[in-house]
């Protein structure tokens, strides 16, 4: 399925990684040995699916996992591109032990 | 104006120089400040915009995605992972922590700050 511009798959993209990460995320605690290997299995498990939903676009995926505190922590993205066919999309989840912030980008080549 | 002399031959980014972007923006920005948080949000969109600015003055045919975090130094755990679909040979995604663990003293006591850069040829 070829699309023209990534807004158009905007919404298919936010539905299926707000699926993956809440499933992943729902039997888990924060646990300090097993984290590195989350964040890793789960970024590519999102460009996979990703990859399944487009073949004209490359995709970056940024996943952060935040233990539960008193930390404070803020993001920000910039980006330099072409607004008509590139687009990204930020995924919020959390459980009771952490949060989960996935950041995708679109490019269209 | 550009150098016309210095045609870029070499159409990707290195590892150093990413590095070195992203670390002269994020020095510019928070070197010696404390964490706050009414100006966070202020300092993480002006490393972004420094370091969106550096890579565009290099007139390279690339788009670019930049993203910074700044976390308060806690007891709380972070961990950051990418992943990408990309072309081999031309696009670079880099992630890169600041203070970096050899730093001096001086080193930002505060806050961690992370900032993720992914240049895509077009």
């Amino acid at each position: 399925m070829q699309h023209e511009s990534f807004a158009i798959l905007k919404e298919d993209v936010a539905t299926a990684v707000n699926k993956l990460v809440n499933g992943f995320l729902s039997n888990k605690e924060y646990n300090q040995d097993e984290v590195q290997n989350w964040t890793a299995s789960l970024s590519e498990d999102i460009v996979k699916t990703l990859k399944t939903m487009s073949t004209n676009f490359k995709f970056c995926v940024s996943c952060v996992i935040l233990q539960k505190g008193d930390a404070g922590m803020h993001i920000s993205t910039t980006c330099y591109w072409d607004s008509n066919v590139d687009g990204s999309v930020a995924i919020k989840c959390e459980n009771n032990s952490m949060y989960c912030i996935v950041n995708i980008f679109g490019v269209s080549f | 104006m550009a150098d016309e002399g210095q045609a870029p031959d070499d159409l990707t980014f290195t590892h150093q120089e990413l590095d070195e972007k992203a670390t002269e923006a994020i020095e510019a920005v928070l070197a010696s400040k404390i964490y706050d948080e009414k100006e966070v949000s202020r300092w993480i969109n002006e490393i972004c915009e420094r370091i969106i600015k550096s890579l565009y003055d290099t007139r390279k045919p690339f788009k670019y995605m930049v993203t910074c975090l700044i976390m308060q130094k806690t007891e709380a755990g972070l961990l950051t992972s990418g992943a990408c679909m990309f072309e081999g040979g031309t696009d670079m995604m880099q992630q890169f922590l600041w203070p970096k663990e050899k730093a001096k003293d001086q080193a930002n006591k505060t806050m961690h700050a992370v900032v993720t850069i992914f240049c895509a040829r077009f």
